[in-house]
């Protein structure tokens, strides 16, 4: 009816299309709901809401934060049991102890005392690290969730004086720029504090909270701090100015006589002077406009796992079939070990996998010894890694290649005449055996436990497979040695003669000398 | 057997689509800015060093000692400015984080973006050093007084589309394993051009507005040399190869160098001196 070419281009568009849909939904991407949400999604931004308040409640397997919405809704967020919850319906999944679990604990316990406009900033630029896997994708979906939280209108903080630290207090030093690694850090880590907790001691300088001003006229000796507000300069400032979260507004007539540094906002020279250097750094990005990973899905994650595993298949068969056009004694003779010395090769696997890295600490070191050998070592390096790699690969592609065979021959067996004998079908057939344990993986991987269990089978029979490949790939030096692959024929079996007379191989029905019975012995009975 | 290729066909555009739909993984992007005015500046002394990423370079606006905008990545860079009026002396970098060296991981890292500009009216002594990614540098504009650029593992591309506002005493590049495109070095007006590349496709181009005599010293290790030469200069060239090849066309051999023709009595000469161990010379007249 189609095409291939035709067909071809629309499996790439299907793929691109169902492909998309899994980005920007969160949930059952096949529900009409779903749909709606997709293309609701699709053509708007992130919604803005605002948050007037939130909590943090915590128990022994489960660490919640709500916050209250303007509108009088909520948004939960959840870790419970395994699960990652976002209002109420399951996101992903976490490792009770895990990195993702310690990253939700550190950060509820900071948002448990901090006003909520603080908390919003926080969770806006939470962005846990050392997270893989369903961990890293779960902290996707939460901070999606979080980068659409805005703080309320009127939450505004009223502007006063920040209180001086005790000797030996927090100190923030900002009469130079210098080290902006470690100025930047304890700048953030001072504008989440509040309350009483709210103390620091400036050197040479002031602090304030909320917005504050330099009246025209007006001389401010020594540098100036503002915590979320804006610093609006009419007048002289004899020192730098710093503003987090706010603007640094320098109007026509005002002087800084220092520099001037705005971390999350913007430096406005209105007409006025500033000596030194204007420095800006930005709030991370991740929260508002940086691209993050899809939501998981139970439909995604088995399209992206499956996608890998094809992919895996596809390699690993084209890298069989070279082998087969162009080292096909090689491969056979390594099969045939695999088939004739399995528990033979199994050990030598085993021995060599653990041998592998102190053989090549010893090769590098042997050679470093010697002064000629040093030249050597990069090269020497190489070409141990390669050789590595290949006995691994083509020993498991040898295993795929004896699985395909023992098939083939079974089949035979039974009388099947659709049998295709060669090299590139035995691979293919062995191959799809061995993926067979991570196709089921990848459609059932998402069942609690079970999905866990069978990924450890398949993990456990691929390692055993390769370990397998690995040794007979070693005991037939790459194929390159029949000792073990059970091809031995004894030279006197090889005379034309004897050939002749007894067939050795594919005629069973050959008749053979029926066993003689043995003549009653002559020797007389010892005497009594 | 044609079913089984059609399926490993669709299958494979299957991987290939979803590959291509998936978004890239989180990161966290900061920008940082920074800028002076030049206020009474006589000149500059400026490092600025990259780690990873795009680094676009040239002149500014008027009244504008130097800025700098850079994106980075806050888990993997941080971003230093130092600046001593005594000198006065810029140090601009985005360094990678535990001062590990250059470090790539992946293509987001190279998201990292940065432009930075100087002053065109003030002598300039610009030291850069790019580590992976791709430079751009414009010299054209800029009163540069000594240069010296090192690219690690970048294609670097430096141009001087307008003549040098003084004479440049020195223009040191070096190649790393990068890749260097220049284009009308000859602008810059330098008295000697000192080049030391690594591995990598090197072209350089000394076409442009110069007079009298220019000297460059060129070693490249592994990769073809370019040398983009204007054709009324006399040119006189001392090869030392190992395994490199050379085609002396419109040049006669003179004692262990190669001269072109019309060399003593060219109104300008290019003094070269190459060497080159693997690859090659490659000569062009423009």
């Amino acid at each position: 009816m189609f095409a291939p070419k035709s067909r071809a281009l629309g499996a790439l568009f299907i793929t691109f299309v169902a492909a998309t849909p899994l980005a920007a939904a969160t949930r059952d991407p096949f529900s009409p709901d779903a749909a709606v949400s997709f293309f609701r999604d699709l053509f708007r931004d992130a919604p803005d809401v605002g948050a007037k308040d939130h909590m943090v409640a915590t128990s022994s397997d489960s660490r919640t934060l709500t916050f209250k919405l303007d509108d009088g809704s909520e948004i939960t967020l959840s870790l419970a049991g395994g699960r990652v919850l976002i209002d109420g319906e399951q996101a992903g999944r976490y490792i009770p102890g895990g990195a993702l679990e310690g990253a939700w604990q550190e950060l509820l316990a900071d948002l448990a005392r901090v006003p909520t406009p603080l908390a919003v900033l926080r969770v806006r630029s939470w962005a846990p690290t050392g997270l893989v896997g369903e961990e890293k994708t779960a902290a996707s979906a939460l901070r999606r969730r979080l980068a659409g939280i805005t703080a309320a209108t009127g939450e505004a903080i009223t502007p006063q004086p920040i209180p001086g630290a005790p000797p030996g207090g927090l100190t923030v030093d900002i009469r130079s720029f210098n080290d902006l690694r470690t100025l930047e850090p304890t700048l953030w880590r001072v504008s989440q504090l509040t309350g009483p907790d709210l103390k620091l001691a400036v050197p040479d300088g002031r602090a304030y909270l909320g917005h504050f001003s330099v009246g025209t006229g007006d001389e401010q000796e020594g540098h100036l701090l503002v915590l979320h507000g804006d610093a609006d300069i009419f007048g002289t400032v004899r020192g730098n100015v710093v503003a987090v979260d706010g603007d640094v507004v320098v109007h026509a007539g005002a002087t800084i006589t220092g520099s001037v540094l705005a971390v999350g906002g913007r430096v406005q020279d209105a007409g006025g002077d500033i000596r030194g250097a204007v420095l800006t750094l930005s709030d991370p990005e991740t929260a508002t406009t940086a691209p993050l990973a899809p939501a998981s899905s139970t439909a995604g994650t088995a399209l992206r796992r499956g996608a890998g595993l094809a992919g895996i298949f596809l390699s690993l068969m084209l890298m069989g079939a070279g082998m087969v056009a162009f080292a096909k004694r090689q491969i056979e003779v390594v099969a045939d070990t695999v088939g004739h010395s399995f528990g033979r090769a199994f050990l030598a696997g085993l021995l060599g996998q653990i041998l592998v890295v102190p053989t090549f600490g010893m090769i590098i070191v042997g050679l470093a010894l010697t002064v000629v050998g040093i030249f050597l070592v990069p090269f020497a390096a190489v070409v141990y890694t390669l050789l590595a790699v290949v006995t691994l690969v083509g020993g498991f592609l040898a295993v795929a290649h004896a699985m395909g065979e023992v098939r083939a021959r079974r089949k035979m067996a039974a009388g099947s005449t659709n049998v295709s004998a060669n090299g590139y079908a035995y691979i293919g057939v062995g191959l799809t055996g061995a993926a067979l344990l991570w196709v089921v993986w990848v459609a059932l991987g998402w069942v609690p436990v079970a999905g866990w269990l069978i990924e450890l089978a398949a993990i456990l029979v691929t390692w055993v497979l390769a370990t397998v490949g690995f040794g007979a790939a070693l005991l037939s030096r790459l194929g390159l040695r029949d000792s073990f692959a059970g091809r031995f024929i004894a030279p006197e079996t090889l005379t034309d003669e004897y050939l002749w007379a007894t067939p050795q191989f594919g005629v069973p029905a050959v008749t053979r000398p029926e066993k003689r019975e043995v003549p009653p012995s002559r020797t007389p009975p010892p005497m009594p | 057997m044609r079913h089984l290729v059609r399926g490993a066909w669709y299958v494979g555009l299957w991987a290939v689509g979803c590959g291509l739909s998936t978004p890239l993984a989180a990161q966290t992007m900061r920008t940082f800015t920074v800028e002076r005015k030049a206020e009474s500046a006589s000149q500059l002394r400026a490092t600025v060093e990259f780690g990873a990423g795009e680094l676009s370079l040239g002149p500014g606006k008027a009244g504008m000692l130097y800025s700098a905008e850079m994106r980075y990545d806050q888990e993997r860079a941080a971003p230093q400015h130092r600046f001593d009026p005594q000198g006065p002396q810029l140090d601009l970098r985005l360094r990678p984080i535990g001062n590990a060296g250059v470090r790539v991981t992946n293509r987001e890292q190279l998201a990292q973006r940065a432009v930075v500009t100087f002053a065109p009216g003030i002598p300039l002594d610009l030291d850069v050093t790019l580590g992976a990614g791709e430079g751009q540098i414009e010299l054209g504009g800029l009163k540069v007084k000594r240069a010296a650029i090192r690219s690690v593992a970048t294609r670097t591309v430096i141009r001087v589309d307008r003549p040098n506002a003084m004479a440049c005493e020195t223009l040191d590049l070096d190649g790393g394993a990068a890749e260097v495109y220049t284009e009308k070095l000859g602008n810059l007006r330098c008295a000697e051009i000192r080049f030391d590349g690594g591995m990598g496709q090197t072209r350089l181009d000394l076409t442009g507005r110069w007079t009298s005599t220019l000297r460059l010293s060129a070693k490249q290790a592994l990769g073809t040399l370019t040398l983009v030469l204007p054709k009324d200069a006399g040119v006189r060239i001392v090869l030392d190869r190992t395994l490199s090849s050379f085609e002396p066309t419109g040049f006669t051999k003179d004692g262990n160098a190669w001269v072109s023709a019309g060399f003593a009595s060219a109104p300008r000469t290019v003094l070269v001196d190459v060497t080159s161990a693997v690859g090659g010379l490659v000569v062009v007249w423009e």
